[in-house]
């Protein structure tokens, strides 16, 4: 299995981060931009126990993480400003949102990713995030190579940030084979 | 090359909606392989989760381009409209006769005549062939090979199969004064007033000058504005009287796009877009105040403003929508979602309480549900 399947395209979100990648993992050892990463890790705004065998991208203000290549999955944490706009919507999430209407913003900023194709929303409801109200969502969608991959997306609203926990892989093999491994993260989240 | 394709169209000749009988298939190769492109992003269009789909309006416009084709010199050529939900001002015909007409468009129309005449426009935009023109045009400014060859490279604005690409060219100075003209005979001929007509340019350029109409490419659309009116007008005075007051009754027109504007204000809400959207539904409030759905989208617009002016304004708007119909479930929920969000939970509680009984099935039930079982003390 190819570490990197250049014909998979993941959606607008990540795909300067993964170009940036690409782009790296061509100049070979010179960068080596992903590197093995376990145990606690502590961000200016939260904490993350992250289990054995992932790589972790450096260099990046979020945290993103894989094991087999982020074209077939990654894990990937925000922390983002409340005043920065959504790319597609221009729209922001603002601190007296409900949960609900946050997740609506998300849900609208995917449905206008024209990366994103045949969505389909498969749950959406309320999830506490280190005890904070927050969102879960799951969807499906086909990349512009017709891929299907799958996401879970959780986030909540705290202090002047929306944080984000994502989760997205090959929906075949690849989105069961680590889920486990993302909803230890996700218990492990701590907000500072 | 701007200048250059306006220079172009002015000299070429033209043959004109009014002159005679055309025939509608493409003459030549290259027109043929511009019509392959646009059979191409055509089906990419048609394909994409853009359309709008609505039969009933779908109609409604197969007859008045069937009304208007009766009228033109090609009768039997295949023009046809799709509409696609887009809030952007924004309408255009690919060479091949299909017709694209956004959303944001079309609901801000008021008359049938203006349908009547913005589709008349692209018909004569494709009578005319204006995008076989400027293809020739842009191939003809691109530099030729070592051995004096014309290229054979399709250029990137006929590659695209994002909208307007195709024929963005033909949309250019004298091409839309062609159109307008030729356009605003069409109609006459085909029995629509003109003068109400023309109002489509008026509403344009109101739309252009309050600001709520931002698109990069409205920039030269709006400078050309003026001219455009100017020689609407202009040829409105030449149209004899009995042609200025024989305008056909406006039908059905407001009612066909009352789901198609409600479609778009919804887009808005989407895409962030406040204002228009407010805009445009205080627009219909005023011809039908006591529309619930319309009541629950202005409810929702103010509550997403989200200052306490404007959330007293929402909850003004939720109550007039459930006075006017007790089963609708959304402003229930909106409602409910104001006061839980104010601490009155005791409120809150009722109107959930309420909206999960009339849609159980809802999609945003698990969220009410959780936020029902904050609300028990």
């Amino acid at each position: 299995m190819p570490i990197l399947n250049l014909k998979y395209r993941p959606h607008g979100r990540t795909l300067w981060a993964l170009s940036w990648v690409v782009l790296a993992l061509l100049f070979g050892c010179a960068l080596t931009p992903w590197t093995p990463t376990s145990g606690p890790i502590s961000a200016p705004h939260y904490t993350i126990d992250i289990p054995q065998d992932w790589l972790r991208l450096e260099g990046q203000p979020h945290l993103m993480l894989t094991k087999d290549g982020p074209f077939l999955q990654y894990v990937l944490i925000q922390a983002r400003p409340l005043t920065r706009p959504f790319r597609y919507t221009g729209r922001k999430v603002a601190a007296h949102m409900l949960p609900s209407d946050a997740a609506q913003v998300i849900l609208d900023e995917i449905g206008l990713d024209p990366t994103v194709n045949a969505l389909e929303v498969l749950e959406n409801h309320p999830a506490l995030i280190d005890g904070r109200e927050g969102f879960k969502l799951m969807y499906a969608y086909q990349n512009s190579d017709g891929l299907t991959l799958r996401t879970v997306y959780y986030g909540c609203i705290h202090q002047k940030h929306l944080f984000t926990l994502r989760y997205t892989a090959a929906q075949r093999y690849y989105f069961q084979k680590d889920r486990t491994d993302f909803n230890q993260m996700r218990a492990s989240f701590k907000l500072q | 090359m701007i200048t250059g394709l306006c220079l172009l169209v002015l000299m070429l000749p033209n043959p004109g909606v009014c002159g005679a009988a055309q025939s509608f298939i493409p003459e030549t190769q290259e027109e043929q392989r511009l019509w392959q492109l646009s059979t191409d992003a055509v089906g990419a269009l048609e394909r994409s989760n853009r359309l709008y789909q609505d039969p009933r309006l779908q109609a409604y416009l197969n007859r008045l381009i069937d009304n208007l084709r009766q009228s033109s010199p090609v009768p039997s050529m295949p023009f046809r409209v799709r509409v696609l939900l887009d809030h952007q001002l924004d309408g255009y015909a690919y060479p091949n006769g299909v017709c694209f007409i956004h959303t944001g468009l079309l609901a801000r129309l008021q008359h049938e005549a203006q349908l009547a005449l913005l589709l008349a426009h692209e018909m004569v935009h494709v009578f005319n062939r204006h995008a076989l023109i400027a293809y020739r045009h842009t191939l003809a400014g691109r530099q030729t090979d070592a051995a004096g060859n014309a290229p054979h490279v399709i250029p990137s604005a006929f590659r695209q199969t994002d909208g307007s690409r195709v024929a963005w060219m033909a949309y250019r100075d004298q091409a839309e004064l062609e159109a307008d003209r030729e356009g605003l005979n069409l109609i006459v001929a085909a029995g629509y007033d003109p003068a109400a007509a023309i109002g489509l340019f008026d509403l344009l350029k109101t739309e252009f000058e309050s600001g709520i109409a931002q698109h990069t490419e409205y920039g030269h659309a709006r400078s050309l504005m003026p001219r455009r009116i100017k020689a609407c007008h202009t040829l409105l005075e030449t149209l004899p009287t009995e042609a200025r007051l024989s305008g056909v009754e406006p039908g059905p027109f407001n009612t066909i796009l009352r789901p198609l504007r409600l479609a778009n204000i919804r887009l808005d809400l989407k895409v962030g877009r406040l204002e228009s959207a407010l805009h445009s539904a205080q627009r219909l409030h005023l011809h039908d105040p006591h529309d619930p759905i319309l009541c629950y989208l202005l409810g929702e617009i103010y509550r997403r403003q989200a200052t306490p002016d404007s959330l007293s304004k929402a909850k003004a708007f939720y109550r007039e929508a459930i006075d006017r119909d007790a089963d609708y479930a959304d402003p229930y929920r909106a409602l409910g979602l104001v006061h839980y969000r104010a601490g009155e939970k005791d409120v809150a509680k009722v109107l959930f309480q309420t909206c999960l009984a009339l849609a159980p099935q809802a999609p945003e039930n698990t969220y009410i549900r959780h936020y029902l079982s904050q609300c028990r003390f």
